[in-house]
């Protein structure tokens, strides 16, 4: 009896948050204690897309920022973790960087990104998340450098394949998955990230994160919403064609 | 290009990308906390170190940090332990595919929308005023920027969780929990007892890597305390952020000294733990 009412509150609990952040965007003057008795509009939706507001523009830099960082992540991460599969004292030094808080690791670094000038420019904030997305996709793909993967490449060069034949013919269709689930994964970190970038970026480099909070801080809810909807509602729908990746993000280490 | 210059080349890009910075930014924060860097810097001093340690400000923040993971942690894990024990045979239950839900959510739209849940102009606040149940914004009690951090904790909860409920699922199906539970009460068990000496055990036994590293996450926690913690206590992470960032320059130096205080711990953690935290 207790457990059957128990999992519509569960429901609740869960669904509640992503009901709220587009409640909120598309209400107005929600003065406590009013709860339904409030107008409802999709002006801030329509004056975004009409590229009155800067929020889309923050999107295309998340997008962008994301996509480079994770495609050099996942480009970089193959290889390297393929030469570290048999260094397990290499590899584990990986974590260091990836456990440490981003903000911290920011505040720690922020002296050499305004020593060589990239403070507060979008390289910069570029090159700071790629230092701790970078680890996070060696040590993914280090669970994929396995014995099995190592015997077949091994197998197909004393069959007499070149080293270029082993990695085109064998070891690339073989590690597809594996390179569409690092790039998605390293993409959402970066998609996400928001201490390290406020820290290198101080303020200047805008991407969606960086304009939520903005948002939250001028004490705006219903921008900071559209803004919070926009960074979440595509990933929400991608997670609904492919929840096992989501899985993988949060279980490595 | 040999195939050594390429292996070699790699090796070096590998540790340029995590090692290289991570040493930089831990020694210029050393030397910064001793007065041998940065804008103010006087010469070798342990005067910033004294500061921090006699303002009992260090401890108060670690002590913090440490009551905000172990306490979100423990109701992380008991909730995730009930659920999944009562959704382990379920088929398809709704509630299994809406836990995948709060996954896609940063930790920054989460404490976001908590807020908007939990504050006393928030959405329960509201409903409980619609019911009569109070007369005035002020008589709900403060669940966020609270004495307690019950909104941090809520939020952490929300967030974290649902992956270990599906965890402990996926787990638990592996190991064969339903022929362990039918051998148990072939031999006289009652259900408590399965949850409490086999269940429960086996589950966190299991998954004890991904725990520690959770509380590693939680410990270096920043978005959610920062929306929804109090300006004191603070988290690590907050405490840092605020004393580096902010216009008084005196009080940079202490926060390098507690950037190297986390590094060190998490460093020293992550070594002695090294061995047992691997893919689950």
């Amino acid at each position: 009896m207790i457990k059957k009412s128990l999992y519509p509150i569960l429901a609740i609990v869960l669904v509640l948050p992503m009901i709220v952040m587009f409640y909120l965007s598309l209400v107005s003057h929600w003065s406590f204690p009013k709860i339904f008795d409030v107008s409802i509009s999709w002006s801030l939706w329509a004056e975004m897309f009409s590229g009155n507001s800067n929020i889309l523009q923050s999107a295309l830099l998340s997008l962008f920022l994301s996509t480079i960082i994770a495609s050099t992540a996942t480009f970089f991460g193959f290889f390297v973790s393929q030469q570290l599969s048999d260094r397990n004292l290499f590899l584990k030094l990986s974590y260091f960087p990836y456990l440490i808080a981003p903000v911290v690791f920011g505040a720690m670094l922020q002296f050499y990104f305004t020593l060589i000038g990239l403070s507060g420019s979008v390289w910069g904030v570029l090159l700071a998340q790629i230092l701790f997305v970078f680890p996070y996709s060696v040590l993914l793909f280090s669970t994929f450098w396995n014995e099995r993967i190592r015997q077949t490449a091994f197998q197909s060069m004393t069959l007499g394949a070149n080293t270029w034949q082993v990695f085109l013919t064998v070891l690339l269709p073989m590690s597809k998955p594996w390179l569409f689930l690092c790039f998605v994964q390293c993409f959402l970190i970066s998609w996400y990230e928001y201490g390290i970038t406020q820290l290198i970026g101080v303020g200047k480099v805008e991407t969606l994160p960086i304009k939520t909070m903005l948002f939250i801080k001028e004490a705006n809810p219903h921008l900071a919403a559209l803004s919070a909807c926009i960074m979440v509602f595509p990933i929400v729908l991608f997670l609904i064609v492919n929840r096992q990746l989501f899985l993988k993000r949060e279980i490595i280490g | 290009m040999t195939n050594d210059m390429k292996k070699g080349i790699l090796i070096g890009t590998y540790f340029i990308l995590t090692i290289v910075p991570l040493i930089m930014g831990l020694g210029y924060s050393l030397l910064y906390s001793f007065g041998m860097a940065g804008l103010m810097n006087n010469g070798f001093t342990f005067e910033h170190w004294q500061k921090l340690l006699a303002n009992s400000e260090l401890f108060i923040t670690i002590g913090y940090s440490i009551y905000i993971t172990l306490f979100s942690l423990f109701f992380i894990l008991t909730f995730a332990l009930l659920f999944s024990w009562w959704l382990v045979l379920k088929k398809n239950n709704y509630v299994f595919n809406l836990l995948f839900l709060p996954l896609a959510f940063p930790p920054l739209i989460a404490a976001f929308s908590w807020y908007y849940i939990l504050s006393p102009a928030g959405i329960i606040s509201r409903i409980v005023y619609y019911f009569g149940m109070t007369t005035d914004i002020s008589d709900f009690p403060r669940l966020v920027n609270d004495d307690y951090s019950v909104g941090i904790i809520l939020t952490h909860i929300f967030l974290i969780f649902p992956l270990f409920t599906i965890l402990f699922i996926q787990q638990a199906k592996k190991e064969r929990m339903y022929s362990l539970k039918e051998i148990s009460f072939t031999l006289g068990s009652t259900k408590n007892q399965f949850f409490l000496k086999v269940f429960m055990p086996l589950l966190l036994k299991k998954t004890a890597p991904l725990i520690l590293l959770y509380a590693i996450f939680l410990i270096g926690a920043y978005e959610v305390p920062l929306l929804l913690g109090q300006s004191s206590p603070r988290m690590i992470t907050v405490f840092i952020s605020d004393k580096m960032t902010r216009f008084n320059l005196q009080d940079i130096p202490q926060g390098h000294a507690m950037a190297v205080t986390y590094s060190v711990l998490i460093i020293g953690i992550t070594t002695l733990f090294i061995r047992k935290i691997k893919t689950v």
